[in-house]
């Protein structure tokens, strides 16, 4: 039986989603173990064959795709712990990464400090060379440099070497040359030459992406490798695919390559897994959030598509390369409360992780943390975290919040609710950032709650943003571990080609597009992906001759060969008056560059539809719970696996998903959708209601 | 709150929706304009702004690449609404320019489209981008010998530019006819196709949200803000302030030192600026419109209150100016004014100077002034011109301030460091110019508790025929270094040197025209910011970082923050440390 699992290694918390043929979902959810991320994941299979009455290597046998999304390119770069890395660069130009064009992000804020550079001056060295931006060699590359550079980095004890030279997308032989000489001088170092990641014009894109990729690279390139040796030893015989920053999966030996793709690994399969989940009642404009125990991801979605980015800047660095539109932030459950100068409460965004994790875990952990919090206020149930496979200690807790409370002169339940609502306003905060920041109403959208924190704090979110409705996927706690699941393998290539298309040279725009596709297919076959699963998709970037920004217009399969532009360039002027407002058919175009994004599709696994069982479930219990100002009162307990679909649940009341917990608070009412979903809304809007009674007939 | 209780529409979220919305689209509008345009001043540098006005030309939020020019662009447009009356139809869009009739430079030509809907006039968008270009008799619109505005260039009064939806190609002609560069004409399209992306979002926003919708929020928008200003104005101690600042060079005169004075007069939560007892007008280009000197007042002054106070005309209620004029600050026909722009450095020190006993924490030290090198020529072999700004080369630091450095390469202060370097393969793509050296300038930051920030020294060969340079700018002689704050030292001065292919060597003034520099390769120094806070109270680490990194030598460190260390190793050497820190001041110049 050939089985797939998708697996999410996060800060907190490791989450599996195993699939068979047949659809049929196991998951599991275990702390990450960060010493070794590795030892989780297997505590996590362990768990995973014990519900198969199996073994662990007996499942691993069985499995046949794993798919991957990792957060350890993202963490690398967001807390500055990447590689020891070294720059080596044009004479001349030391400082372009940390000049970032002198550009403050804040024009009016004198207190504003720019990030600093990934590579610090000292380990910035530039050498002779110098190409023209014709491509014709001005100053031959001096070696002598390169080996000096070298000596230093090996004093320096260097992991990782980025290469970026002037004009190096004309003309890359001096990157190729000193990155050979590098390699051989530095064996162990991971070395990445501009070229070989992004050829494409623009100093400092390519430069700081190259940075990415040599900072990201040895991190990157051990964690991948243990991880694989120890899969393989353990009787997995199937392929691993890797989650890309661009919403699609690569292979391990790819990912190795170019980990500058990795940096949104771990959060880009949750937008198309909000998509897949609010798809069953027909939702396309949404804003889903995913809460682990560390961070909080939101990304904006409209019409049912993702935003996808050919440049964004993360944490105020440049990443030239394709990656999906995803805003990170320092919050979750295991945010850690802390009281600032002025006696003012704060929550994060420093998280106490899993180890030693929030107070309750009885880990170790001393300070009150948001799931300290959301346990003291009854929201949790002790016996019940993480279904049952974990128990938390509600006296730890008490002793952690009751210390913070101390210092605002407030008791155990007043500071609790303090936390929660601190976290639940910075999450709203977050989502603030892609709607209203970006000029959104947030009410127009519908939010998807993922992550095991997300519900938790879903519906005082909503009521802060005044959203009327919250999706809870039914597999909210592992969204991103199912995501993956339904990820395509997905390759980006780009390849320069600068003409005016009245002389454009035919062969060599086929030529270009057909080289990238075979390099595609050769990609994909390495992959395993069988030829009639393979799909193509070129774009050209075309501008009026003397723009400096092109437009990405995708070409129809007769436009591969340019025997007729014409088409072509009627797009190009309808979407650049779309775009800018005007457009010049009279004005001569030209196309800067091809891109070719090869596609192998893999196997979806659809949610299976929740049969109906025809009787409405009952509460498995009550609790005493703290909500609002309203104070103390007794709510039912549900839990997700008994509720009938198309069923409707009262609030004030607490459901127990796998992994997670919603809390709904008065004002709403929540309904189980086809595929077992919840979807909480406020009571007093009947279309929400009637979707969900739609359900049930 | 009272908005709030009038009409139960308007609550916090709504009105906040209302702002972001329309600042995404003049983000929108700011976004189109550089994707779309081609000369490197706009595309690269970002010099322009984009906005959105109600009917009466009342200011709703605005996207400020160059502050400058956002604040600059009300004020035209009242002038235009006034013009043209009720003769305003779907389709019109208007330029300007003239300094005479409320712009502020020539160079900066404003684009002006009127929002209909339901037929009615509702709002306007509005852009202004500097041209590679206006005519007059330098190309580059800056002309440093100009003595009178006719020398600068053409003076667009209001035009109607495109009629009812059709250009009016007789006008078009006529001005294409005029400028030196066909892209000019390329680039007031783009800058006319996003102020249709304006006037197309915000229709859409009225369709989704219906007009009463709009004027409601307006007005809740405009006093939400005017009340924050208040509050902000409010923390200021009450009091009267006063400071100046000099001129040293107007580009006719040398050693003229012109006054900009400033009274600073603060009552509870209204503020008064006077620049009364400024020096009389200049003879040359380096007078102030009126509107030059309002925008760089109030770019002065944001930089002192709550960063995100929203852009909008409530801003504007609790601040009172008072230019006189005739005056360097507020000149008369017929004076030429292209360096008006440029003396917000001195509006903007006076103001921090006069305020930094009233904000300590506030005010920074003084930024690196700009100076500028414009060359042009043609491209080897062709017919093809081509004019630039070596922004790259021109941007200095900032001036340390409470709590943090200076900030590095950023450029003037006009900007607040929105205006961007060219990125050196596109310049190079662009230009005839092979870019040697563009570095950080080593030890060209003011020392101080916290540092000014680091300017930049590069070296270009200008590689074109026919090459004629303007340098504009000042900060170059001894006195006009950017000044240190609290104890802090000063910064350095910027300075350009022309190395001739025969091997000699110019220096032109900060405001200057050479021709003839066909293979010669020009040096540039822009100086570092103005330090805040005696250096000695300086962490030691982040010195000592600093000398391993050459951003900083062993030898300045020895001088201005008495930190020795071993030259090989870097070691701290803290006996060393402590003697040089017990020779007074007046003896310690051994190493200096």
């Amino acid at each position: 039986m050939s089985l797939r699992l998708g697996l999410d290694v996060g800060g907190t918390f490791t989450d599996l989603v195993l699939t068979d043929q047949g659809g049929r979902l196991t998951v599991t959810k275990v702390p990450t173990t960060h010493h070794d991320p590795i030892e989780g994941l297997f505590e996590g299979l362990c768990m995973l064959a014990e519900s198969s009455r199996t073994t662990a290597r007996d499942l691993l046998g069985r499995i046949e795709v794993i798919v991957h999304g990792t957060t350890v390119a993202t963490n690398a770069v967001l807390t500055e712990t990447g590689a020891r890395t070294g720059l080596i660069t044009t004479r001349g130009f030391r400082d372009i990464l940390a000049m970032r064009r002198g550009l403050r992000e804040v024009f009016y804020d004198n207190k504003y400090q720019a990030p600093a550079a990934l590579v610090p001056r000292y380990l910035r060295r530039t050498v002779a060379e110098r190409i023209l931006a014709s491509g014709e060699v001005l100053t031959p590359l001096s070696i002598d440099d390169v080996e000096a550079a070298c000596a230093l980095f090996a004093r320096e004890e260097i992991e990782a070497v980025a290469i970026c030279f002037m004009h190096s997308y004309k003309n890359p032989r001096h990157e190729a040359l000193a990155a050979e000489r590098v390699r051989s001088l530095l064996p162990n170092a991971f070395v990445t030459a501009s070229y070989e990641v992004l050829p494409a014009i623009r100093l400092y894109n390519r430069v700081s992406t190259t940075v990415f990729n040599a900072y990201t690279g040895p991190i990157v390139h051990r964690y991948l490798g243990q991880l694989e040796s120890a899969l393989r030893q353990e009787g997995f015989g199937g392929s691993m695919l890797i989650m890309q920053s661009n919403g699609g999966v690569t292979s391990p030996a790819e990912a190795v390559h170019s980990p500058a793709r990795l940096i949104l690994s771990g959060p880009a399969a949750g937008p198309a897994a909000g998509v897949a989940a609010a798809q069953v009642l027909g939702f396309e404009d949404l804003v889903v959030c995913d809460a682990g125990g560390t961070s909080f991801e939101v990304s904006l979605i409209q019409h049912g598509e993702p935003l996808l980015l050919r440049e964004q800047d993360v944490d105020r660095r440049r990443l030239a390369l394709p990656a999906l539109g995803i805003h990170t932030m320092g919050a979750g459950g295991g945010s850690i409360a802390w009281v600032d100068g002025g006696g003012l409460l704060h929550v994060g965004p420093k998280s106490a992780g899993s180890h030693p994790g929030p107070a309750c875990y009885g880990r170790g952990g001393e300070e009150a943390t948001a799931t300290d919090a959301a346990l003291m206020l009854g929201y949790l149930d002790p016996a019940f975290f993480l279904g049952g496979r974990m128990t938390l200690h509600p006296a730890k807790a008490q002793a952690a919040v009751e210390s913070l409370g101390r210092k605002l002169g407030l008791d155990a339940i007043a500071t609790s609710r303090g936390i929660y609502e601190v976290i639940a306003a910075n999450m709203a905060a977050g989502i603030h950032a892609v709607t209203v920041q970006r000029g959104y109403d947030p009410r127009d959208f519908l939010m998807v709650a993922g992550g095991g924190a997300g519900p938790l704090f879903a519906c005082r979110i909503a009521q802060e943003l005044q959203i009327p409705a919250v999706l809870v996927p039914r597999l909210s706690a592992t969204l991103c571990a199912w995501g993956v699941l339904q990820a395509d393998l997905m390759h980006d290539a780009v390849a320069p080609l600068h003409s005016a298309i009245d002389s454009l040279d035919r062969e060599a725009w086929s030529g270009c597009l057909h080289a990238m596709k075979t390099s595609g297919e050769r990609l994909l076959a390495a992959e395993g992906v069988p030829a009639c699963k393979r799909r193509f998709t070129a774009a050209a970037d075309l501008r009026y001759a003397g723009q400096y920004d092109d437009i990405s217009v995708t070409l129809t399969p007769d436009e591969w060969q340019a025997n007729n532009l014409l088409a072509l360039l009627g797009r190009f002027h309808q979407m650049h008056d779309d775009l800018n407002g005007y457009c010049s058919p009279e004005q001569p175009c030209e196309v800067t560059a091809l891109h070719l994004t090869s596609a192998g599709l893999t196997a979806r696994t659809p949610l299976p539809e929740l049969p109906d069982t025809g009787a409405d479930g009952q509460p498995i219990g009550k609790r005493r719970i703290w909500i609002e100002a309203g104070g103390e009162c007794e709510v039912p307990v549900y839990t997700l696996s008994t509720l009938r679909r198309g069923q409707v649940v009262a609030a004030p009341a607490i459901v127990e998903l796998p992994g997670s917990t919603l809390v709904l608070l008065p004002g709403f009412e929540a309904g189980v959708d086809a595929a077992g979903s919840l979807l909480a809304y406020l009571a007093s809007r009947r279309d929400f209601a009637a979707r969900i009674c739609e359900v049930r007939q | 709150m009272s908005d709030q209780a009038t009409d139960p529409r308007i609550d916090a979220i709504s009105v906040s929706v209302f702002q972001r919305r329309l600042h995404t689209i003049t983000e929108e509008m700011a976004l189109t304009l550089l994707r779309t345009t081609r000369s490197p001043i706009l595309r690269e540098g970002r010099d322009c702004a984009t906005g959105l006005y109600d009917r009466d030309g009342r200011m709703l939020e605005q996207t400020e690449y160059t502050a400058l020019l956002g604040f600059a662009l009300m004020p035209s447009l009242k002038f235009i609404i006034s013009y043209f009356g009720e003769d305003i139809h779907p389709g019109d869009v208007i330029l300007h320019n003239d300094v005479y009739s409320e712009g502020n430079q020539l160079a900066d030509i404003g684009v002006y489209k009127p929002v209909f809907f339901g037929g009615e006039l509702v709002a306007w968008a509005a852009a202004k981008g500097h041209q590679a270009d206006i005519g007059g008799s330098a190309p580059g619109a800056y002309n440093p010998k100009a003595r009178e505005i006719w020398h600068e260039g053409l003076r667009l009064t209001p035009i109607k530019i495109v009629e009812r939806g059709t250009m009016r190609r007789d006008l078009w002609d006529f001005l294409m006819a005029n400028v030196r560069l066909p892209l000019v004409g390329e680039d007031l399209k783009a800058i006319i196709g996003a102020c249709t992306v304006g006037e197309r979002r915000l229709q859409q926003l009225l369709e989704s949200k219906g007009s009463d919708w709009f004027l409601a929020h307006r007005e809740a928008l405009l006093n939400a803000t005017e009340r924050r200003t208040r509050g902000e104005i409010a923390k200021i101690p009450d009091g009267v302030y006063r400071s100046e600042a000099l001129l040293y060079f107007d580009a006719v005169r040398l050693g003229a030192k012109h006054r900009i004075v400033v009274t600073v007069t603060v009552a509870h939560d209204e503020i008064w600026f006077d620049f009364t007892g400024s020096s009389p007008e200049t003879e040359g280009y380096a007078n102030s419109a009126l509107h030059a000197s309002t925008s760089g007042l109030i770019l002065s002054f944001l930089m002192l209150i709550d960063p995100d106070i929203p852009h909008n005309e409530g801003l504007l209620r609790p601040i009172h100016m008072h230019f006189p004029s005739p005056s360097i600050v507020n000149c008369t026909l017929p004076h030429a004014t292209s360096y008006g722009n440029h003396l917000t450095h001195q509006i903007a020190n006076a103001v921090h100077r006069a305020l930094a006993q009233a904000l300590p924490e506030k005010v920074t030290a003084g930024w690196d002034t700009a100076l500028l090198v414009i060359p042009s020529g043609y491209r080897p072999g062709t017919q093809r011109r081509y004019v630039d700004f070596c922004l790259f080369a021109c941007k200095g630091g900032s001036g340390g301030t409470y709590g943090v450095d200076g900030f590095d390469h950023i450029g003037t202060i006009m900007t607040g460091g929105a205006l961007a370097a060219q990125d050196p393969e596109v310049h190079e793509v662009q230009n005839p110019h092979l870019i040697e050296h563009y570095e950080y300038w080593p030890d060209s930051a003011g020392a101080g508790r916290w540092r000014g920030g680091y300017g930049t020294y590069a070296r270009w060969q200008l590689c074109g025929e026919k090459t004629m340079a303007v340098t504009i700018g000042q900060g170059a002689e001894p006195g006009e270094e950017p000044h240190g704050l609290f104890g802090g030292k000063p910064g350095t001065l910027n300075r350009v040197l022309y190395h001739q292919p025969n091997g000699s060597t110019i220096t032109p003034l900060v405001h200057d025209i050479h021709y003839d520099l066909d293979g010669s390769t020009v040096e540039q120094f822009a100086g570092g910011g103005g330090g805040y806070g005696d250096p000695l109270d300086r962490d030691i680490a982040l010195v000592v970082a600093e000398i391993r990194d050459e951003l900083l030598s062993p030898e300045k460190a020895r001088r201005d923050y008495r930190v020795a260390v071993d030259p090989i190793t870097l070691d701290v050497d803290m006996n060393e440390i402590r003697r040089l820190r017990t020779i007074p001041p007046a003896l310690s110049t051994e190493s200096g």
